[in-house]
């Protein structure tokens, strides 16, 4: 691809494994029906203590089913996820895995903190347990980069496998990740694949950020969020006509200062900037339900958006999914382009006339323009993704 | 904005065993310094190894609640303050910064749950791996690309890499790049249960060689576009000619037995710089010291490098670091860079005798004289993740 032609890359597959179950489908079914994800799990605290913390996430025995058996031994749950996440957004490519197992398909992985639970339990085996015997299988799972290698491991793909480690905004640095590499010809096709799931380990410091039953994104009497256990893959290819939806720009921004919005306005103004196209029809927002993160978001949206633009927060549904945010919210606006309906968002009752935003209750016919997706963390990071029809693109 | 503009180095700075200044971390290496020892950093009793390569903390350490994140804030510091950086009057925000990891803060994990109460076992920074970047930048105030990346014991390599692909893709001015790690109680652990630790020295390419040492530490580059850099008239110590980040899909601790996926990543890194074979002069091999990796990057330097493999010196700084993991290649891209600078090539330490299946030039024994304009840093990981990087004189 050379410098002068847009910078746009096709999104040829999603696949998506979360609270909703396995296939995107059910997600954005849910999501247009305003129902959150049906399946909540109390995930307990590690090793030991009573707390409990609320996570939206996928029945474990249906993703293990949804899996080869000969693909089970040595994945955590984590990388059974992505798997079965990855191998959706294959079929729904209309690719079978062996024609991915090739030098040019590659993965990339945003994850938050995969492993951690292996990493925790070696150390207790090893420093705690009289036998201080450590399975060598354990090891390799407790690394950051172990969901990225088993799936090159599992598909095949050995072109480029990195693991980004950039939070809720990893997803968006993984599609850059991708498109750089199809843009320097190491890769035809790239898996990019989020991860987020709550290890028990985490649960103590989870919990003090008290969590909500019922999160409600840009609702007047919001409380907070609800964590959520998921996977999101798309398969990311060069331009093609094809395409379920064309990812024509993406950015991601880092400020220390979280609170001013000044990443978020970056990445959004910069994302519209390289679009190029003056009309947005909709937003999938980052919005979790949190008092101030959603009215920095709000701030932000409508400095860079006019009022008229519709604003849909998925994570009313899904929860909290972490790094696998970003890479579900593209996978919500792919279906959305492809059954031209935006989703309305679950959990929102009245939203604040303070936040300046349209948040729809019921499902809206989707309007020519751009899909801009946006996420954000609480650490200062940012990143947009602008998307539109392969036809129009 | 060019794909193809010129990268070059003009800052580095390093936390080592073997020291935290450029100059002494260098000079060490230049004499053999084997810096693998006796870990005293906590109580090794309970594993059954107890040997690596540690970076001198003092009693500071028992204060600090990740020295992965303290040292890779050091190293921005250092590397950005060699580039003069602050007084360039580069717009902060268009100054960016990525770490690589193979553990990140995570190794923090395991003074929590051995000092805090049972039910609180998560007070401590382990829970953002993205603060290995963030951090430096919130320190010096950069708010460019910010990016933590994990490719294993490839990490640091990764890192140069995504800097390189953001000043190329206009996404920023200058990035600090690099990569840290730290050995923690866990780590030892998981290297012990796969056999893979040597017990006395790190041998890398010798007959002898019986395994790895866990090292530790970090290191930084600063990475500007050459026509930026020399527009400011800073100091160019280096160039990023080429990298190719793949995977051998193959088994996730083991290499791929033919170096498949080593063999594509060098030869890609020589595509993307637009060189041959013959034009590379020195070799910063992985060279870990196991019996695995050595055989196969020696098979894979000669599959890539043919006959001239006789003569292109290779050196393995394992054998003095130890395995510094997600530190290990940044901390060689800047010796490759010290090596270019004075036309000198550290030595491999401990290895004494020849091993068939590592036909290559290993130098030994003291520094070699060469006059270096290309060097191939290799860096292979955990789940088959490999990335090698092409470094140019300036």
């Amino acid at each position: 691809m050379s410098l002068a032609e847009p910078n746009r890359y096709a999104v040829t597959g999603v696949g998506l494994v979360s609270g909703y179950g396995i296939g995107a489908d059910l997600c954005f079914e849910g999501l247009l029906a305003r129902e959150r994800a049906p399946r909540l799990h109390d995930v307990k605290a590690w090793p030991v203590g009573d707390r409990l913390l609320p996570v939206a996430g996928p029945d474990r025995d249906q993703v293990t089913s949804k899996l080869p058996s000969q693909q089970l031994a040595s994945l955590n749950m984590e990388a059974r996820m992505a798997l079965a996440a990855c191998l959706l957004a294959l079929e729904d490519a209309g690719l079978d895995e062996a024609s991915f197992a090739d030098d040019s398909c590659g993965v990339v992985v945003a994850a938050q903190h995969a492993g951690l639970q292996d990493y925790a339990d070696l150390w207790w085996a090893g420093m705690r347990a009289d036998d201080a015997i450590v399975s060598p299988t354990r090891g390799p799972r407790a690394g950051f980069n172990a969901v990225a290698g088993y799936l090159g491991i599992r598909t095949g793909a050995r072109g480029p496998n990195v693991t980004i480690l950039n939070g809720v905004v990893g997803g968006v640095d993984a599609i850059l990740y991708a498109m750089d590499a199809i843009a320097r010809g190491e890769a035809r096709a790239m898996l990019v694949c989020g991860v987020g799931f709550v290890h028990p380990v985490e649960v103590p410091l989870l919990a003090d950020a008290q969590p909500e039953w019922e999160p409600k994104p840009f609702d007047v009497g919001r409380r907070g969020s609800c964590f959520g256990n998921a996977a999101a893959a798309l398969l990311i290819e060069a331009p093609r006509r094809d395409a379920k939806a064309m990812v024509t720009a993406a950015h991601a921004a880092y400020s220390p200062d979280m609170d001013s919005g000044a990443s978020m306005y970056r990445a959004l103004s910069q994302v519209l900037a390289e679009d190029g196209r003056k009309r947005v029809a909709a937003c999938f927002a980052g919005a979790n339900g949190s008092l101030m993160g959603d009215a920095v978001e709000a701030g932000a949206l409508s400095t860079a958006l006019d009022y008229t633009v519709p604003v849909c927060a998925v994570k009313g549904g899904m929860g909290e999914c972490l790094a696998a945010s970003v890479v579900a919210q593209v996978a919500m606006a792919t279906l959305s382009l492809r059954h031209s309906f935006l989703p309305p968002t679950p959990g929102l009752g009245e939203a604040t006339g303070l936040l300046r935003l349209r948040v729809p209750r019921e499902p809206e016919k989707l309007s020519e323009g751009t899909l801009l997706v946006h996420g954000w963390d609480a650490a200062g990071g940012a990143g947009a993704v602008a998307l539109r029809d392969p036809e129009a693109a | 904005m060019a794909e193809d503009a010129s990268i070059v180095i003009t800052g580095m700075g390093v936390v080592s065993p073997l020291g935290r200044t450029t100059d002494g971390f260098w000079q060490a290496l230049l004499k053999g310094t084997v810096a693998t020892g006796q870990l005293t950093r906590f109580d090794t009793s309970v594993l059954s190894v107890e040997t690596g390569a540690e970076v001198s903390e003092g009693d500071e350490v028992d204060t600090c609640p990740s020295l992965a994140l303290k040292w890779a804030v050091e190293v921005a510091e250092t590397a950005t303050e060699d580039a003069s950086l602050s007084a360039a009057g580069i717009d902060p925000a268009r100054v960016g910064v990525s770490f690589g990891s193979v553990m990140g803060t995570r190794s923090s994990l395991d003074l929590a749950l051995l000092k805090t109460e049972p039910e609180k076992p998560s007070a401590s920074p382990w829970g953002s791996p993205s603060l290995l970047s963030r951090e430096p930048a919130r320190r010096l105030g950069l708010a460019g690309p910010n990016c933590s990346i994990a490719t294993a014991c490839a990490a640091g390599n990764s890192a140069v890499a995504y800097g390189a692909e953001a000043l190329r893709r206009g996404r920023a001015d200058a990035m600090v790049v690099g990569g840290v790690d730290e050995i923690s109680q866990t780590t030892l652990l998981i290297f012990d249960s796969f056999r893979a630790l040597a017990d006395d020295f790190v041998r890398p390419f010798d007959a002898g060689r019986r395994g790895l040492m866990l090292g530790e530490g970090a290191a930084a580059l600063v990475l500007e576009r050459e026509e930026d850099a020399k527009a400011r008239g800073a100091t160019i110590r280096g160039r990023v000619l080429g990298y190719a980040n793949v995977c051998d899909a193959h088994h996730i601790t083991a290499p791929h037995p033919e170096g498949r996926g080593a063999i594509r990543s060098m030869r890609r890194a020589m595509e993307m710089a637009g060189l041959q074979p013959s034009d590379v002069d020195h070799v910063n091999a992985h060279g870990t010291g196991t019996r695995a990796n050595d055989s196969v990057e020696a098979g894979a330097l000669r599959r890539v490098f043919g006959q001239q493999a006789d003569r292109l010196p290779v050196t393995a700084l394992k054998s003095m670091l130890g395995h510094a993991q997600g530190g290990a290649s940044a901390l060689e891209a800047v010796a490759c860079v010290l090596s270019m600078r004075d036309g000198l090539i550290p030595p491999t330490a401990n290895h004494v005798e020849r091993d068939p299946e590592c036909d290559l030039d290993v130098v030994t024994g003291t520094p070699r004289k060469s006059r270096i304009r290309v060097a191939l840093s290799n860096a292979f990981g955990f789940g088959g993740n490999i990335e090698c990087l092409l470094l140019g004189a300036p």
